[in-house]
């Protein structure tokens, strides 16, 4: 009797003990991570004999932990993503950044220097100003710029990161299974707890779902489908690689033990902190950074454009103020051939840049298409051009491609390195750097061509009262128009006379006569040149009022005409005009172009629309996962009252097991003594 | 719910972060003075303040545009009414030469008046503007508009008709000069006919302006500058003394006929055709090609007229004509110019008041989209303070009891 009571005592003094060290255990184990809350329990033995086996169990479940590890992955994505947001929105909420109010500030000198158009001063302060424009868009595009850098490096850290703990998953799931799963085993809670975590922290870079087999692995899985952790201890590594872009990379997976087996990972659905960051590159780091470029090319054309039809302050036709640059396609490392395509902004066709890369793809041997792509680099349906090659190399534009779309660019073929492979494709992104790349030609103040190069005059002696109306000026290139360089006009003056019936001669300076314009009826005398069958001098005439026979008027160079600023106002005017395209496909007959002011106020908007979602998103998704962890934390975590309340409870279940032992001591001793 | 050790600080904690945050960002919306700290804050009002930026930015040019004008503007309306008030005193001279009891010293007393008033009118013709460049020389801002010309003894204009326009709001521009070449040089002079010759019987042919503004009329409607030959007239008179009008050989429509008299004048739209003699004969005259006489040129040739040539009789009287009509031709020129001033002027002061309302109504809705409310900036502030306090005091009443604190 005595004897069972002594094994009954020490069971319970072992089970408490037992029961001691699992409380010990959760209180030592408050503040490590991962750490799951154990339980022992025990059973009563067979025959009344005492306590019998005890188990510690992790107080875990799955479906917490799922939903921890989803809420996980939101918010790092989320949080990811607002990190990276805020700094583009605090960017572009600094005023002294602010390309509006540089646009502004332009045009302000600008309206400055037309009220007072020989004074040089104020001419350099639009030469100063636009110069202060340029360093703006480039102040703001590198620090986008560099923030595209900063996301590769993040990428690379992360992605390595998330390869670290795919590599845990796989051992642990390893030694998981080598430890076996039978009934006598106890389960490998250390083991466990450290995948949970592993799981828990590559949920934080990219969202994950799993699936149990058979023999306690754990299967991994991105949330595009592709598997990262296999079965037997097999897996997939993350990779970063630019393809063709360099310093654009998207992520790949590959398998550790065949490397050939790559597949490229979709950012739209992936999550976690990998798929904010790319995410955040593609909704806004990208669209942001074409669309600064996409305005610095519109302005910078369109002023081009307009100052070109234009007399500088020399007293010469004017010239480009702003150099554009060339910009190089980036062919794909899938390519079979080598030749080289570059594009440029054709002049005067700023306007039709869309804010989107291109995509070169050689769809015959002789035969390449032109196709916008969309945010994430997919091909925007319905804008394919496609060309026939007929000699290389080759230059396609407004003039040589029918229909004279190519959204605004000037595209070279060159295979004089090497020849075109057919299905070579080239990426062109010329808007990434155009903010950068658009500089001044020179500042001389002297080059704002604010006179028009054209004056015309009533003669004197003129018996109507009619007077030269709008002078227009249309093409200013020497090449395809009268205009001669430096500055003249061939056959200049050209002298107009009105010889009745609603019809007017038009001689040069040699009296010879260039032609008869038609009857204009209603004494609309509009676009003299041009009803003469004159249409390729590049510039018209109008006269208003009502001439008499024999009326003259002359058409001439407008030399010395320093004080003249209509072509200023005509470059004032771009302030309000709409020179920037807004999509790369609309139905004919849509707005589709807007004004600088539009377009960066558009841009701007949408920046701070995303950066108020991903902050709204945020906030809810912190709130789930708040939710998610105290549902964790209310089965897995550690409560320290309930712990020191255990700590006396079985302090005191010991104190009375051990008081069971030396009952017992004392029956065997009173036996000892009865039977002495 | 089951609340673990470190769930109870984390929730704590958050609180406390979350708190700080929003305390951190009503204090920066008062450091800043503004309701959108960054685009996100408000994503369309950002956009909304770039467009009004930009708006009060170009309103704010074209108003400083808008006094620029108003200035040159003010500028040629004092000189164009300085020349007409000098006009004025000249047609009084030119009124007072014909006074047939002044002898040839009166007249040229009166003749170095009108050459002094000459001499100011140049002066105020080469007038500058506040830039330094010429008022009335059009786009030749360098040139003067009127010099002198040693050769021919007149004076030349030297300008183009170049009208320099300045923006005052985005579709409106208003030219803030005139040329000198539609103000003073597209002035007609005296509309004439050359003087008449005679063939045939007639012996002698005159003709006399006898009302000048009815010529004119006819003038304006019949000179040809196509066909020379059709401003050729003929007063035909035949045998039996009956004369016909004709132009270029052809009968006027309606007819001009009557019955000829020798020695009284025959009265042809405003014109008196003086003949004697017996028909049949003719009479021809040439309505002379129009011409452009600026004021300085007609003063020019009056006093010359008087002082070098020193005519007298019909010569005197046909300058006095020349110069009177001139002078009024030039007066009205300056006239429409002032008007035309004055009309800008309308119009930009209406564009002026437009555009400050719109500057007003812009400046307020741009501060109610971004500027901050103090009141409710302030409320604000002192609220997140004390949530702040709340939490804080929280942090400490919650963390602070343990079950471990009564084990001994």
């Amino acid at each position: 009797m005595a004897d069972n009571l002594l094994t009954i005592g020490t069971s319970g003094v072992l089970a408490s003990t037992g029961l001691l060290n699992t409380t010990g255990n959760n209180i030592s184990n408050l503040n490590s991570k991962g750490y799951v809350r154990q339980s022992t329990e025990y059973e009563s033995a067979m025959l009344g004999l005492g306590v019998g086996r005890g188990t510690t169990n992790r107080l875990a479940n799955e479906f917490s932990m799922l939903q921890l590890r989803r809420d996980t992955s939101a918010l790092s994505y989320n949080q990811q993503f607002l990190t990276e947001a805020s700094r583009v929105d605090t960017l572009f909420s600094n005023t002294s950044n602010s390309i509006s109010t540089g646009i502004s500030d332009m045009f302000k000198q600008l309206q400055s220097a037309n009220n007072d158009p020989a004074n040089t001063s104020s001419r350099q302060l639009v030469m100063g100003s636009a110069q202060t424009l340029l360093s703006k868009f480039n102040t703001l595009s590198s620090i986008v710029l560099e923030q595209r850098t900063s996301v590769n490096q993040q990428l690379d850290n992360l992605v390595s990161a998330a390869n670290s703990q795919i590599t845990t998953i796989a051992e642990m799931n390893k030694q998981i299974s080598a430890y076996g799963t039978g009934t006598n085993t106890p389960a490998p809670m250390d083991l466990l707890d450290k995948r949970d975590e592993a799981l828990r922290q590559l949920s934080e870079l990219v969202e994950i779902s799993t699936l149990d087999a058979e023999n306690g692995e754990k299967l991994v899985f991105l949330n595009t489908g592709q598997s990262v952790v296999l079965q037997h201890g097999k897996f997939s590594m993350m990779s970063a690689v630019g393809n063709p872009d360099p310093e654009r990379k998207t992520l790949q997976l590959q398998l550790d033990y065949n490397s050939n087996v790559i597949g490229e990972v979709e950012s739209q659905t992936l999550g976690g902190k990998i798929g904010g960051l790319l995410e955040f590159r593609a909704q806004l780091l990208e669209p942001t950074q074409n669309k600064l470029g996409q305005l610095a090319i519109g302005l910078a054309d369109a002023f081009n454009t307009q100052n070109r039809l234009g007399m500088d302050g020399n007293g010469q036709l004017g010239k480009n103020i702003f150099s554009l640059g060339t910009y190089g396609g980036y062919p794909m490392t899938n390519n079979t051939g080598g030749g080289i395509v570059t594009a440029t902004v054709e002049p005067g066709k700023g306007k039709d840049v869309p804010p989107n890369d291109l995509l070169v793809t050689f769809t015959a041997p002789n035969q390449f298409k032109l196709e916008a792509l969309d945010d994430r680099g997919k091909v925007i349906a319905g804008s394919a051009v496609t060309q026939t090659i007929t000699a290389y190399p080759a230059t396609f534009n407004s003039t040589n491609v029918p229909g004279g779309f190519l959204n605004g660019y000037e595209i070279k073929l060159d295979n004089s390195v090497a020849a075109f492979g057919n299905g070579d494709q080239f990426v062109l992104k010329p808007l990434g750097i155009a903010a950068q790349s658009v500089s001044l030609l020179n500042s001389r103040p002297e080059d704002l061509a604010l006179a028009s190069p054209l004056r015309g005059e009533f003669s004197v002696n003129n018996l109507g009262n009619a007077k030269v109306g709008t002078i227009s000026v249309t093409n200013t290139n020497p090449a395809t128009s009268q205009f001669t360089a430096p500055g003249d006009v061939n056959g200049e003056p050209f002298k107009l006379t009105y010889i009745g019936g609603d019809q007017f001669e038009i001689r040069n300076n040699a009296n010879t006569l260039l032609g008869t314009t038609a009857v204009m009826a209603g004494g609309n005398y509009n676009n003299l040149f041009n009803s003469a069958g004159l249409t390729t001098y590049g510039f018209d005439m109008s006269v208003t009022g009502v001439p008499k026979a024999g009326d003259t008027f002359t058409l001439s160079y407008n030399s010395g005409g320093q004080k003249d600023n209509r072509n200023g106002l005509a470059l004032a005017q771009l302030q309000e005009k709409e020179i920037v395209r807004k999509n790369a496909v609309a139905v004919p007959g849509a707005d589709n172009q807007m004004s600088l002011n539009e377009g960066y106020g558009v841009m701007v908007g949408s920046i701070g629309e995303k950066t108020s979602q991903v902050k709204i998103a945020t906030e809810s998704s912190k709130a789930l996962l708040a939710q998610s962890q105290s549902w964790y934390e209310s089965i897995s975590g550690v409560n320290l009252d309930e712990e020191a309340a255990n700590l006396i409870r079985f302090q005191q279940s010991y104190a009375a097991a051990a008081k069971i032992i030396s009952t017992s001591q004392t029956i065997f001793d009173t036996l000892l003594a009865a039977a002495r | 719910m089951r609340l673990s050790f470190n769930q109870k600080y984390q929730i704590n904690l958050n609180a406390i972060l979350n708190a700080q945050e929003k305390l951190q960002t009503a204090s920066a919306k008062l450091e800043k003075q503004t309701k959108i700290l960054s685009p996100s804050d408000d994503p369309a009002g950002s956009a909304r303040v770039v467009a009004l930026d930009q708006q009060i930015s170009q309103v704010g040019q074209f108003q400083n545009n808008s006094v620029l004008l108003k200035n040159s503007l003010g500028i040629e309306e004092t000189v164009l009414s300085s020349l007409r008030t000098s006009s004025d005193q000249a047609r009084g001279l030119v009124v007072s030469l014909g006074n047939g009891t002044y002898s040839q010293q009166d007249r040229s007393a009166i003749a170095k008046q009108l050459d002094n008033i000459k001499t100011q009118m140049f002066d105020l013709m080469n007038q500058k503007d506040a830039a330094g460049g010429y008022l009335f020389s059009g786009f030749q801002q360098e040139t003067q508009p009127y010099s002198f010309n040693q050769a021919t003894g007149l004076y030349d204009f030297n300008g183009d008709e170049g009208q320099k326009a300045l923006q005052v709001s985005p579709t409106v521009t208003i030219a803030s000069n005139d040329s000198g070449k539609s103000l003073f040089e597209d002035v007609n002079a005296r509309f004439k006919t050359t003087t008449a010759t005679v063939a045939g019987g007639l012996t002698t042919g005159s003709i006399n302006m006898q009302n000048q503004s009815v010529f004119d009329d006819f003038y304006r409607q019949n000179y040809d500058g196509q066909t020379p030959a059709n401003n050729n007239y003929r007063l035909v008179v035949d045998a039996a003394n009956n004369y016909e009008i004709r132009r270029n050989g052809a009968s006027l429509s309606p007819p001009v006929t009557g019955t000829y008299t020798s020695g009284q004048a025959v009265s042809f739209q405003g014109l008196s055709l003086q003949t004697q003699g017996a028909g049949p004969g003719q009479l021809d005259f040439t309505l002379q090609a129009p011409e452009k006489k600026n004021v300085l040129n007609t003063l020019q040739e009056l006093v010359n007229a008087i002082e070098k040539d020193q005519v007298i009789g019909r010569p005197l009287s046909e300058a006095i004509a020349d110069a009177l009509v001139q002078i009024d031709n030039a007066a009205l020129k300056i006239d429409a110019g002032v008007s035309g001033v004055g009309g800008r002027q309308n119009i930009l002061d209406s564009v002026f008041e437009g555009n400050e309302d719109l500057q007003i109504t812009n400046k307020a809705f741009r501060a109610q989209i971004y500027e901050v409310d103090y009141a409710e900036a302030l409320t604000e502030l002192t609220k997140q303070e004390t949530a702040l306090q709340a939490v804080q005091n929280t942090f400490q009443r919650v963390t602070n009891t343990s079950l471990f604190d009564y084990i001994r």
